[in-house]
């Protein structure tokens, strides 16, 4: 295994190339080229080929290339436990822990990729690129604190942003089936007058529904450092944005490779989909007053997982000694993250109101 | 019919031999204002409230009338007051205004009824109310006090009327605020405020777990193949329906409304 980090350089004058969530491109910000993704893939496919035929002529004629040794000593196992890489821009090791795919070095801010996380068969299948920039996760931030009457007013001016950065997190993207039967307690209330007396009828139903639903790439976060609720609540993405996974994407961003296989996430689609299931089926009974579920037997089916990196933003703030944490998706720019109570204001609201309203009621029964 | 007419005979000779006559301008009544015949009052007593009742009467020009019976003679409250009201010719006037709170001591029955003009001032609400203040003292046998109640509020009710607010429902002066009452709206004025302010907290906690996948149901994914709704039971629930009344007050055919009860 590889232990050498890529960062892709400007063709032109070989500064560190980021991707640009405005443009689409990779740009250099020294010489202020851009590049198509494509285009860069393409450049680096055909060095990597040269310098690979140009090694088995090396070995070949029976040279060996000086380090070659030294890299002999370290073996495959050895290597993915150290999780240390050398900047390639800069030189200084670089740790990070075995499922950072994509980083930026500490020293000089070079953003480089981690080889061998996203390749061969833990190459991700699709990537929707980053649309929306930091700033316009920090302005999302700043909107979703307004309006917010028990947010603490201290928080909107003392808290400061102790960490921005942009991830591409690992999710799976389930197509999947289920099949099987629901019941659901119904009754219909009928009300009406006779002389003097009011009458009230109840019919009680056993409703049954049977049938399948499918479901296409419901997503599901790999990755155990991400917090499930905080990934479930930045859905949906616009899947018209999936291209096909490039490392050309990932430069300027983190990026995880999964932690979380696919047979563990599916768990957490099942779930999800015989809970739609259900309220499909209860969604074609009507003509009732009440529908209660009464009991279910469904069975799922997975047709098909595609991995798949999605764009999000993560902010982290501090404030009284405690982090708080947001998340936007990085694509609609859906922003969540729970916020501080204020338990001044919390009281201050709740008495004002009592004391308001209970004012106006003595007031109008008095007079 | 026949029944009807020995029962006034018998009421007209009982009330003609106890009561007596008075003839006030105004009123042609062909008894006193305070019949006792069930003996409930010494002489003093009754001609106190005899006074007290000519006096409203004429100050209104309502008759303000008290008749104690001691038996029904198997007739309904409401009929038996009725009967009296009429055959001795009691009320104010050419449509015959009064008043006139009647008591049975075999059974503690009671009807109060009002008649014309009387049907302003005394409306079913309040004659409820009415009825309700004097009961306190009948319920203790305390009949000099309970009429002396009843003379004093249809003295007040006939002013409300007078200023053009008859005791009705929405326009209850005798329906203070109370302590109780201040505490109730307190409690239920609490209620609003609480749900306010969780509806706030709810909006600061954002990071929720998605429960379902609604929205990766594919394009016509939803195929139901088995659809059954069976029956199973009707259960049906009577209840009797509680008499609402918008204010005012219900007349029957001779012109008179009435609240009976028990004291």
């Amino acid at each position: 295994m590889a232990t050498q980090v890529t960062n892709y350089q400007c063709p032109s004058c070989t500064g560190p190339l980021h991707f640009s969530s405005e443009t689409g491109k990779l740009e250099c910000a020294y010489c202020g080229s851009s590049f198509d993704p494509a285009e860069i893939e393409r450049l680096y496919r055909e060095k990597a080929e040269s310098a690979a035929s140009a090694a088995q002529q090396e070995e070949q004629t029976g040279g060996a290339a000086p380090g070659a040794s030294a890299g002999s000593e370290w073996g495959e196992s050895e290597a993915a436990s150290l999780r240390v890489y050398n900047c390639p821009s800069c030189g200084a090791e670089i740790l990070c822990d075995d499922t950072t795919a994509a980083t930026r070095c500490v020293y000089c801010g070079n953003p480089s990729i981690v080889p061998g996380r996203l390749g061969g068969s833990l190459k991700p299948d699709y990537i929707i690129p980053f649309r929306l920039d930091r700033e316009a996760a920090v302005d999302a931030l700043k909107k979703h604190c307004k309006g917010k009457p028990l947010l603490p007013r201290a928080f909107r001016s003392q808290n400061h942003l102790e960490k921005l950065q942009g991830v591409y997190v690992p999710f799976w993207l389930f197509d999947c089936e289920t099949s099987g039967r629901v019941e659901y307690d119904a009754n219909t209330v009928r009300t009406w007058a006779e002389g003097d007396w009011d009458i009230t009828e109840l019919t009680n139903y056993l409703v049954t529904r049977g049938g399948t639903v499918r479901f296409e790439q419901i997503p599901v976060d790999g990755s155990t450092k991400m917090p499930d609720d905080h990934m479930d609540a930045i859905e949906p993405y616009d899947y018209s944005g999936l291209v096909p996974f490039s490392m050309a994407y990932l430069p300027g961003f983190l990026a995880d490779k999964y932690d979380v296989d696919e047979k563990r996430s599916a768990e957490r689609a099942q779930k999800r989909a015989e809970q739609s299931t259900s309220e499909a089926f209860c969604a074609s009974v009507s003509g009732y007053d009440s529908v209660v579920e009464k009991d279910r037997a469904l069975s799922f089916t997975q047709k098909d997982a595609k991995y798949a990196l999605l764009p999000v933003w993560l902010l982290n703030t501090k404030w009284n000694g405690k982090d708080y944490l947001f998340a936007m998706n990085g694509q609609t720019g859906k922003l969540i993250g729970d916020l501080p109570v204020s338990k001044g204001l919390t009281c201050a609201w709740l008495f004002g109101i009592w004391a308001v309203l209970s004012a106006l009621a003595i007031l109008i029964q008095v007079l | 019919m026949k029944r009807r007419t020995i029962f006034l005979c018998a009421v007209l000779l009982v009330l003609l031999l106890l009561g007596g006559t008075a003839l006030a301008a105004g009123s042609s009544r062909q008894i006193d204002l305070v019949t006792d015949t069930a003996g409930l009052l010494t002489n003093s007593q009754r001609a106190y409230l005899e006074e007290r009742a000519e006096a409203l009467s004429e100050q209104y020009e309502c008759d303000i009338a008290i008749v104690t019976v001691p038996s029904l003679d198997g007739y309904e409250a409401a009929d038996y007051n009725e009967a009296v009201y009429q055959q001795y010719t009691l009320g104010w006037g050419p449509e015959n205004s009064g008043v006139c709170l009647l008591l049975s001591m075999e059974n503690r029955d009671y009807d109060l009824m009002a008649h014309g003009g009387g049907n302003t001032a005394f409306t079913d609400y309040g004659k409820r109310i009415l009825s309700g203040k004097c009961r306190e003292y009948f319920h203790d046998d305390d009949w000099y006090g309970g009429f002396l109640c009843y003379l004093d509020t249809c003295g007040e009710f006939l002013q409300y009327a007078a200023d053009g607010r008859p005791v009705d429902k929405g326009a209850n002066p005798y329906d203070k605020f109370t302590f109780l009452d201040a505490v109730i709206t307190l409690s239920v004025c609490f209620l609003p405020g609480l749900v306010t302010v969780l509806i706030m907290k709810r909006r600061m906690k954002t990071a929720v777990p998605q429960t379902q996948a609604n929205a990766y149901v594919a394009e016509d994914g939803v195929q139901i193949t088995e659809s059954s709704d069976l029956f199973l039971n009707t259960t049906q629930n009577r209840v009797r329906r509680a008499r609402e009344s918008s204010g005012g007050t219900t007349a029957d055919s001779s012109g008179s409304s009435h609240e009976s009860g028990k004291f």
